[in-house]
């Protein structure tokens, strides 16, 4: 496959929360914020990369039957990195994510992707498919979370951006309204796809 | 197979060698930075409850304290200012940071909170002033502490152990430190504000000051002293209300600094008419009628305004209760071992028709006025129905803050003891108001000498009485398969009468259920009106601590004293933690009051 289209595929075709639904929850947990969503998307991304790199580098020495906690113990070694670094070096967001720093460790994404993709693919091939499934996260987080910080909060990456007279509207940054904003965007993202995908197939 | 299992676990030894490699050199790089924010932030938290200290010495934490993980001295010039103390004890979601300062002067200087992982709603309540402010310049005592702060509604799996941590470092200050606790002058820059402080109750806010005039126990009247806002400036005026007659009997201007022209109009002749108008009404409609002075309208509005809420605080807290006494003769008693209840004033004897009808106890009782303003304390009155339950309780002498100190004698916080039996125990379950803490915790010792002289005369009242012992005989059970589980029946006579009707009924409950034990074996009196009298276990197999609770007063209130029918047991509500027994007990009452039911249909 060309490059070009595996970075692509993890943006749009396959993006891993609007078109696979993969790593829901913390989609729906960190993204009351922009500056929060895009700190999950980076961190996870670096975990994405990393693991999909030492996956496909390690492909031919690991064996099959202990593939399943090898790839656990590579994904949770890079987890456990991100988390001593954003602790050491990006305090507020290590404060903001919390317990969801931890959690990528058990993000489908990471795992679906080493074991989906990296453990078969060259390790060029796996660093860009990581680029490119990191970026989609992180996009789709930054996405859903401007909509929830706008409406819920009447700020944009903390600045004021809505009128005075705007009401917040608060559930949107509340559970409910995380999944309700999370499906109107599917609705539109298919709805969007759909229309793209009908006419490919009248210029075929 | 084998040789091929060690191969596969090898190269896993070996995949987690190396990553342990990585992680230990990523670890080195992160220390230093993270142990560096750490320090920051400890230090930042210091000089936050602190901050005039120049530098923190650490010092080593004495046994005793599990809470407490760390014990600075904050020093300037050479001199300790204060102790600060850290705690981290665990949330509902994590550890709670706790930097808490008590000055060498005794009180708690400053209080912070660090990061939390308590969710956001439940973090902020525990970092907003209604909750932390409370703990500022109090003195650093776990008493107070345990007494002024109330935890958080709502939030108690974060805040409770939060105050218990703030116990331990105070205790640690007291104890270990040997500072002694002093309530302190709360830091910051003073505040000028308007204060109500009658606000909690209804607006009284023209009120400034209330004098009592009177005879002994025996007020005449309320003089209220009133400054009521009028067009720039406000109206002083006081306003005399009679008891006796429930009427205002005078109001006078002491003082207006109202527009040249119009406040002054109330000074001369029309003023005059205007307070005259005042004179003779009733507290229930005191501005019926009054008219105010044309041009001056809002002036005189302050005034009435000032008098209708002096009458309404009258009527809502002043007022004298009607007599309820009328037609009893009191005599006074001897109290046998007065040294016992020394709060206690006098007790006497109520008399009415040549029986004793109640006795009547006057308990001193200090409360917050004594405590911390140097006040009088409480003088309760306590009355005692013949059957030897809390028959009222009234406040002869009340020199608590009004508002707080009120508290102490309405429904909420009466209605824990009132008709329940006078003993020290009754007493001391009672559940203080917060907000009024000490003043309820003060009438709550005050019931409880009060409880100690009744019992004492009590028990040497029986011992006259009980010449004439109950007597017990059989009584057979009209269709004792229809309440299996009542073992016998009893009638409980004394002197001629039937007294009582006892039952003792086999229950089975958690033991039987689960534990292949045996059954609970309780005993079920019945008065002679056919109301429960009371409850025991004979024999009860019950996990102690959760058995038992079956037979005490929350429970057991539910049903005693109520009439003894199948709907009283059926409406008694399990307790939770001992569903399963106190459900147990709920089928023998049943059973006993099918029993009793069955005896009475019968002798009709």
């Amino acid at each position: 496959m060309k490059l070009g289209k595996t970075f692509g595929h993890g943006i749009l075709g396959e993006n891993p929360i609007f078109r696979q639904m993969l790593g829901i929850c913390p989609a729906l947990a960190v993204s009351t914020t922009v500056f929060d969503g895009l700190g999950m998307g980076i961190a996870t991304t670096f975990v994405l990369v990393f693991s999909n790199l030492a996956t496909s580098l390690l492909r031919k020495i690991i064996p099959e039957a202990i593939r399943i906690p090898s790839l656990a113990l590579v994904i949770a070694a890079f987890v456990t990195v991100v988390q001593l670094v954003a602790e050491a070096f990006v305090p507020a967001l290590h404060q903001s994510l919390g317990i969801f720093i931890p959690l990528i460790a058990v993000n489908c994404i990471i795992f679906g992707r080493a074991e989906g993709f990296a453990f078969r693919n060259s390790p060029l091939q796996s660093v860009v498919d990581g680029l490119g499934m990191g970026l989609g996260f992180t996009l789709s987080l930054a996405l859903l979370a401007a909509f929830r910080e706008v409406l819920g909060n009447g700020t944009f990456l903390g600045a004021q951006v809505m009128p005075a007279s705007f009401e917040p509207m608060a559930i949107f940054i509340s559970p409910p309204g995380g999944f309700i904003m999370l499906g109107l965007l599917l609705a539109a993202i298919n709805l969007i796809v759909r229309k793209l995908e009908k006419r490919a197939a009248a210029k075929v | 197979m084998r040789k091929n299992m060690v191969q596969l676990g090898g190269r896993l030894l070996l995949f987690t060698f190396v990553i342990a490699l990585l992680l230990g050199g990523t670890f080195l790089l992160a220390k230093g930075p993270i142990e560096q924010k750490r320090l920051e932030a400890t230090q930042a938290a210091m000089r936050a409850v602190l901050p005039e200290a120049e530098e923190f010495e650490e010092m080593t934490v004495p046994d005793g304290y599990p809470l407490v993980t760390g014990l600075y001295a904050g020093k300037a010039g050479g001199e300790i200012l204060g102790y600060v103390l850290t705690a981290s004890p665990d949330g509902y979601a994590g550890p709670i940071p706790i930097t808490m300062c008590v000055g060498v002067g005794g009180s708690i200087y400053g209080i912070e909170v660090g990061e939390l992982m308590e969710t956001p709603s439940h973090a902020a309540k525990l970092i907003a002033p209604p909750f932390l402010g409370q703990y500022e310049a109090l003195a650093a005592d776990p008493g107070v502490i345990d007494s002024q702060v109330d935890i958080i509604s709502g939030s108690t799996v974060s805040s409770r152990p939060f105050k218990e941590a703030t116990l331990q470092m105070t205790a640690l200050t007291m104890e270990a430190l040997g500072i002694t606790p002093n309530p302190g002058t709360p830091k910051g820059a003073p505040v000028e504000e308007d204060v109500n402080p009658y606000g909690l109750v209804g607006d009284f806010g023209t009120i400034r000051q209330i004098r009592r005039v009177g005879l002994g126990r025996q007020t005449q009247r309320y003089i209220f002293d009133l400054a009521s806002m009028g067009f720039e400036a406000p109206v002083e005026i006081l306003a005399s209300i009679d008891v006796e007659r429930a009427q205002v009997t005078e109001v006078i201007l002491v003082a207006q600094n109202d527009t040249d022209g119009y406040g002054d109009r109330l000074e001369g002749a029309e003023g005059a008419d205007f307070f005259a108008q005042f004179a003779n009404q009733t507290v229930e409609n005191p501005l019926d009628g009054v008219d105010v002075i044309g041009g001056v309208t809002v002036t005189c509005d302050a005034v009435k305004k000032g008098v209708a809420q002096a009458s309404a605080f009258y009527m809502q807290y002043l007022i004298p209760m009607p007599e309820q006494d009328a037609g009893l003769a009191f005599e006074d008693i001897e109290l046998p071992t007065p040294e016992e209840y020394r709060g206690v004033q006098s007790a006497q004897r109520g008399i009415k028709g040549g029986e004793t009808v109640l006795y009547r106890f006057v308990v001193r009782t200090p409360g917050y006025a004594a405590d911390y303003e140097n006040g009088p304390p409480i003088l309760i009155q306590v009355d005692v129905d013949a059957q030897g339950n809390y028959l009222a309780l009234e406040a002869l002498e009340n020199p608590e803050t009004p508002g707080f100190g009120n508290k102490a004698f309405e429904e909420p916080f009466t209605g824990q003891f009132i008709g329940k039996s006078a003993t020290a125990e009754t007493a001391e379950s009672i559940q203080t108001v917060s907000g009024a803490t000490v003043t309820t915790d003060a009438v709550m010792r005050g019931l409880r000498q009060a409880a100690r002289a009744y019992q004492s005369i009590a028990a040497a009242v029986d011992t006259v009485s009980s010449a004439t012992p109950i007597e017990f005989e059989d009584i057979e059970l009209p269709a004792p398969e229809e309440y299996r589980g009542v073992q016998s029946a009893q009638r409980g006579i004394k002197g001629g009468e039937i007294v009582l009707y006892r039952f003792v009924v086999r229950t089975p409950g958690y033991a039987a259920d689960y534990e292949n034990g045996p059954p609970i074996l309780i005993q079920v009196d019945v008065d002679a009106q056919g109301n429960y009298l009371a409850l025991e276990a004979l024999e009860n197999p019950e996990t102690p601590g959760f058995g038992n609770k079956a037979f005490e007063e929350p429970f057991t209130g539910q049903f005693i004293g109520k009439s003894a029918t199948v709907e009283t047991a059926e409406s008694v509500q399990t307790v939770s933690g001992a569903t399963i027994t106190t459900d147990a007990v709920m089928r023998g009452l049943r059973q006993a009051a099918c029993a009793y039911q069955s005896i009475v249909a019968d002798q009709q």
